[in-house]
């Protein structure tokens, strides 16, 4: 397997006026966290973290590799409960498909 | 052109023609002979079609032949320029029995199924590796020369042939080898060897061999050593060409991008449209020569690199549709991937200088790999930002080829026609303003994409990123058009290369009924592989799963809009271009 390319958000801009910047939830032009390897900034701390995992796994300090950590845990619950919702859709999908199709092999 | 020509009416007539091979039909369908049985075996699916739930389209229920086609000419009896390239899809649509609406809600539904279960996968290294997933098939460089020399042979000696006979051959387009070749076997085959293949055009492409050898003669002439043009690779300085009886003129390759293919395309396209170019063999000899005199004038001036590279739209087509392929280059996407740091990505290839990087490879990289379909759309990176243009006009073309046969189109073009506006500026128009309609629906959704996955990333570059996740759709809109086109006429095809002189009385095969399924699931399958490479790429650039998943909503809205659409849209009954 080729080493995982690293693909830097390589366009950034800290401005406000930037179409399609609401805001996020750092001030205009005062990122949230900036990685200190490739100086890529987040508009949250967790997609740091998360970056920092991910990315630059073996460069953690322990207070990163903690940040990390958390964020990842955090990540996992909210992404259960996310797939859960998958799954419920693409349930409700196939059975409204189905039941649309046997009404319509009645009704033609 | 014809004149105005009315909806066709008659069951017959409004079956959806795929081919286009409608112009001279008269004198084919007389032929009693192997067309015959097409002809009946397709009058026998008529009547089965027309007990189909949709009345509307109870003949487009018919699978399309040449025996449509031939009954279309016969009652029409005009050329139906354009009658065109679009589809076979209006038979997938009328001969199931189920109404068009759950037809067109199916497929928005499969697509946006397709992107929920997608979005269980989350796990970037596992998803990276797929992808990543090469076989490589080292050869001996001799070998891949021979290869690429007997295709470049084999190029230039088909457009010899195709011009010859476009040129002196028979005028009915069933047995012109110049139509057949170019129609069926380049336009709707080798097109699709690129991307179920591999993408072989920078050796086959004839003008590339002819501009090759236009270069070593000039360099003969002038002394200078091919290879060694004066252009910039980054693209800074202008470059001076001489241009014969016209002088200096100072061009700049690298500026303009993929701009020049990108109207080169769309320009193709309407007069693909707006004239009779599939059923005209002398018409159709004509566009080819001044495509050639163009192309080859044009990459001898800027160097094959420079023209193949960035401006010829053909070239570029194919190399999109390459990126699809199981085959490919033995790293080609390293050129291809600009990300690995913060500067601006080069356009790969308009690099400027005269060699020729896609043929001259360098005897140690000569080698292909078998990778996943679609894997090679992933390791792009970002693409230059004219490329988003690019694929977003070969989205549009497809579209664009369907919508003006459409009844709902026609309604609209005929007050305006009838008010006296030329059939050609309304064409132009829906042209040119389509395309920046779909430029601008993605550019939106791109901007959604930044909000929804909460990033700094620009929406300019978020656009360049999920732009090859588009091209599997056009792949997948072209196979299913142009799959029973192939198969339809291929024994004429071989029909006319065994024997270009003489060709014997065209032989027709009738698709089976069952093919409509396979079109309809290729159409489908075509957009499930654009929301897999929409969510490896989004993978590859959100920290996170639920980010990636996330930015991805406004792309998966667009491509359901455009299932749907495209699928309304090969289910109209056929109409004539109105004022074309």
């Amino acid at each position: 397997m080729p080493a995982p390319t690293v693909r830097p958000e390589t366009e950034i801009d800290g401005s406000s006026g930037e179409p399609g910047d609401r805001g996020g939830d750092s001030a205009a032009g005062s990122p949230a966290a900036r990685c200190r390897h490739c100086d890529r900034p987040f508009r949250s701390e967790s997609a740091w973290a998360l970056h920092l995992g991910e990315v630059h796994p073996d460069a953690l300090s322990p207070d990163e590799r903690k940040a990390y950590e958390a964020a990842d845990a955090d990540e996992r619950d909210e992404l259960f409960v996310y797939h859960m919702k998958v799954v419920v859709a693409l349930g409700l999908l196939y059975a409204g498909f189905v039941l649309v199709y046997m009404v319509l092999v009645q009704t033609f | 052109m014809s004149d105005q020509q009315e909806v066709a009416s008659g069951s017959a007539t409004d079956g959806r023609t795929e081919p286009t091979l409608g112009g001279d039909g008269g004198n084919v369908s007389s032929d009693s002979g192997p067309g015959a049985p097409a002809v009946a075996d397709a009058s026998g699916l008529a009547a089965r079609g027309a007990t189909a739930a949709l009345d509307r389209t109870s003949a487009a229920a018919v699978r399309p032949t040449i025996g449509i086609a031939v009954a279309v000419a016969a009652t029409a009896l005009a050329a139906t320029p354009a009658a065109a390239h679009v589809g076979s899809l209006g038979a997938v649509a009328g001969s199931s029995a189920v109404p068009l609406w759950y037809v067109l809600l199916a497929g928005g539904a499969a697509v946006g199924g397709s992107f929920l279960f997608t979005s269980l996968l989350t796990d970037h290294e596992g998803v990276r590796m797929v992808n990543g997933w090469r076989l490589p098939v080292r050869l001996p460089h001799s070998a891949l020369a021979g290869w690429r020399r007997l295709l470049g042979v084999t190029g230039v000696a088909v457009l010899v042939a195709v011009v010859l006979s476009g040129l002196f051959g028979p005028t009915d387009p069933f047995v012109s080898l110049a139509v057949l070749v170019v129609w069926a076997g380049w336009w709707a085959g080798y097109t699709a060897s690129t991307y179920l293949l591999g993408d072989t055009w920078p050796a086959a492409n004839p003008w590339r061999t002819l501009a090759g050898w236009g270069t070593r003669v000039r360099a003969g002439l002038t002394g200078s050593q091919p290879g060694r043009e004066p252009a910039e690779p980054d693209g800074g300085a202008a470059d001076a060409v001489r241009v014969p009886l016209v002088g200096e003129i100072a061009v700049d390759p690298a500026r303009w991008g993929a701009w020049p293919s990108v109207v080169g395309l769309l320009a193709l396209v309407y007069v693909e449209v707006t004239t009779p170019l599939a059923e005209d063999p002398r018409l159709l000899a004509g566009v080819v020569l001044a495509y050639t005199v163009a192309t080859v004038v044009g990459a001898v001036a800027l160097g094959p690199a420079v023209w193949f590279g960035s401006i010829d739209p053909v070239s570029r087509v194919f190399r999109w549709y390459g990126r699809i392929a199981p085959f490919g280059r033995l790293g080609d996407d390293v050129t291809g991937d600009p990300s690995d740091d913060a500067s601006e990505p080069e356009p790969a290839s308009a690099g400027g200088s005269g060699v020729d990087p896609e043929r001259d490879s360098a005897p140690g990289t000569a080698g292909l790999e078998l990778r996943l379909p679609g894997a090679g759309l992933t390791r792009l990176g970002a693409p230059a930002r004219d490329e988003t243009a690019f694929v977003v006009a070969l989205l549009w073309a497809t579209t664009y080829d369907g919508l003006v046969s459409t009844p709902a189109w026609n309604d609209l073009a005929r007050p305006v026609v009838s008010a006296g506006v030329p059939g050609l500026v309304v064409y132009a128009v829906l042209l040119v303003g389509g395309f920046g309609a779909f430029l601008a629906v993605y550019r939106l959704a791109a901007r959604n994409a930044r909000t929804w996955a909460d990033t700094y990333v620009t929406a300019d570059y978020l656009e360049r990123w999920f732009v090859p996740s588009l091209v599997p759709i056009a792949a997948g809109y072209h196979l299913a058009h142009f799959s029973s086109y192939f198969l339809t006429l291929s024994p004429a095809l071989a029909g006319v290369l065994a024997n270009p002189l003489s060709p014997p009385a065209p032989v027709f095969v009738v698709v089976p009924g069952w093919f409509d399924t396979i079109q309809l699931l290729v159409v489908l399958l075509g957009h499930v592989l654009a929301v897999w490479v929409a969510h490896a790429v989004a993978l590859d650039i959100f920290p996170g799963r639920l980010r990636p998943v996330r930015s991805q909503y406004p792309l998966i809205v667009v491509m359901v809009v455009y299932t749907t659409t495209s699928l309304w849209i090969v289910a109209q009954p056929y109409v004539a271009p109105v004022g074309l």
